[in-house]
């Protein structure tokens, strides 16, 4: 999906997603299901899409 | 729920859906909780293929209480209860709302003391979003999101023209939200560079709950120059009845006869969390900074009916793709005169897809359908234009076109990187660093799954004569009862 990123929450461990807009404005991410606000490179696990072009 | 007769508003299409067609109407009053409870009914319902509107009695506000207010969702699943909304048909409902928006009427000011919505008035510390009972529906969502919402600006510099648009509205405290406000929106663009740079606030409104022909009638596309009360009026066939808000006296008029009204002012600067949610393409839409609405008051009527969109449902479907449906009409009648009748089909979210119907009469036509409805709305990506022969509210049958009467190597049309929206997954960004709604391009494209136009001969389809299928009546071969009992196929 080109407008969204997953992170995993590191105090949940839960999987959402996040505005690649956050990232680059270096803006907390916040999860959904705990309410945890962290940096997003302290995401247990990040996953961009391609900025260009969708593979499938 | 009693009110006066004559004005077109939710109490008195309610009581016309009560009268004609009762069994459209549901009142759940056993306790419902606003977090994913509601939803699961909902969806149920959708998976029965039912679509009733649903009024739930007993919820939990998000402030923990019980909601002094009853939620009323699926307004808009019914396509019949939106053509009657529309004093329509179901086959003709997107192309009446064409031309009904078409014919404005100024709207109708009226005092205070007339007006519903202002029978409770709360302004200061009194008032407080989370007393509605707005809902948690889907897992991965993280806030409350009021979504039965109309966003309104008013610009009071060239004439009195109103902006309206349905804007989500996220609740972040008792008297601040973020506001659904994207580039490209016209309440948006008119004002942003004007209150950027004088750094005052832009008075907006947001009513919720009205009736169906109103809120659809906010949903209408006409240039950004054109008050959007008078095309409301038209989508009512009646003119708007609108009263001084509380914040900005006649400067800014509410529709008197809306179930609640918020009056806010949203910064100029500001942003805020729009917190992850659910979106009309059936995904999650990631957190986004938008726009913060500080709430200066809130009024409603004394039983106010708290209207929500069922998302991911047929509600929102119709809600936003009969209004489209005229607009693509309009739009391939003049490169296809004898188009007969457009439907975006909830396989599409009625966003995405398009079936077009036309009388054929000559070679090229099918194409020239797929090129003129791919330019109305960005969401647009797939157009099927069919024969009038072709049921285009039935899927299967428009596919059965498909299958029968196109070639990929002749009847496609594909138009490479053209507008789209970011809630279509499979878009493409650009490399901007700014990832704006501009910024997302995708392929979009067309079949024609028309006959040879004549005299070109092609196949003939099969058919029981019309006198003996209009004569044949089920009930008088297999009795109603066991008629009844027949599970339906899926």
């Amino acid at each position: 999906m080109a407008s969204s990123m997953r992170v995993v929450c590191p105090g949940c461990d839960q999987e959402f997603l996040v505005s690649p807009q956050f990232e680059r404005l270096k803006i907390a991410a916040k999860c959904p299901f705990c309410e945890k606000e962290f940096p997003i490179e302290q995401s247990k696990k990040i996953v961009r899409p391609s900025p260009i072009l969708l593979v499938k | 729920m009693g009110t006066r007769t004559e004005v077109k508003d939710l109490r008195r299409f309610l009581a016309e859906v009560k009268r004609r067609f009762p069994e459209e109407l549901v009142r759940v009053k056993r306790p419902v909780d606003l977090r994913f409870e509601m939803s699961a009914v909902l969806v149920k319902l959708d998976r029965a293929h039912k679509f009733p509107i649903v009024i739930f009695d007993n919820l939990q506000a998000a402030s923990g209480k019980s909601s002094a207010f009853p939620l009323l969702s699926n307004l808009f699943a019914s396509r019949n209860l939106c053509a009657m909304a529309l004093e329509s048909s179901v086959e003709r409902v997107g192309l009446d709302y064409d031309l009904r928006t078409q014919s404005a009427k100024t709207p109708l000011v009226v005092a205070k003391k007339n007006a519903p919505v202002k029978q409770v008035v709360k302004k200061g510390n009194d008032v407080n979003l989370f007393n509605f009972p707005v809902p948690l529906p889907y897992h991965m969502e993280g806030g409350r999101t009021i979504l039965g919402s109309v966003v309104t600006t008013v610009d009071n510099q060239a004439g009195t023209t109103y902006n309206c648009a349905y804007q989500t509205l996220r609740v972040l405290e008792p008297r601040k939200a973020t506001v659904g406000l994207g580039e490209g929106t016209h309440n948006w663009e008119r004002y942003r560079e004007r209150v950027e740079k004088t750094g005052e606030g832009l008075p907006v409104v947001a009513w919720i709950g009205h009736h169906p022909a109103a809120c659809m009638g906010a949903l209408t596309r006409v240039p950004i120059d054109v008050d959007e009360y008078s095309v409301i009026g038209g989508a009512l066939g009646e003119p708007l009845r609108v009263t001084p808000s509380e914040t900005w006296g006649e400067k800014f008029l509410v529709p008197a006869d809306a179930e609640i009204v918020i009056e806010g002012i949203i910064p100029p600067k500001e942003r805020g969390r729009h917190g992850l949610r659910a979106d009309y393409a059936r995904y999650y839409s990631p957190e986004t900074l938008r726009p913060v609405i500080n709430v200066q008051a809130i009024t409603c009527r004394r039983d106010a009916i708290y209207h929500d969109i069922h998302l991911g449902g047929r509600d929102q479907d119709h809600l936003g793709g009969i209004p489209l449906e005229g607009s693509i009409y309009r739009a391939v009648k003049q490169a296809v005169p004898t188009v007969k009748n457009v439907h975006l089909p909830s396989s599409g979210c009625s966003r995405f897809h398009a079936y077009v119907q036309i009388k054929k009469t000559s070679a090229g036509q099918g194409r020239e359908a797929i090129v003129a409805a791919l330019s109305v709305d960005r969401r647009l990506k797939h157009i099927v234009v069919v024969d009038e022969d072709i049921n285009i509210f039935d899927d299967a049958e428009v596919l059965w076109a498909v299958a029968t009467r196109s070639r990929w190597d002749r009847d496609l049309v594909v138009v490479p990187n053209m507008i789209s929206t970011t809630r279509d997954p499979t878009a493409y960004a650009s490399s901007s660093p700014e990832l704006a709604y501009h910024s997302y391009t995708v392929a979009k494209g067309g079949i024609d799954a028309t006959m040879p136009a004549p005299p070109e001969p092609f196949e003939i389809r099969i058919k029981v004569p019309d006198d003996v299928m209009r004569k044949a009546e089920l009930k008088d071969y297999i009795r109603s009862d066991a008629l009844t009992k027949i599970p339906l196929d899926a």
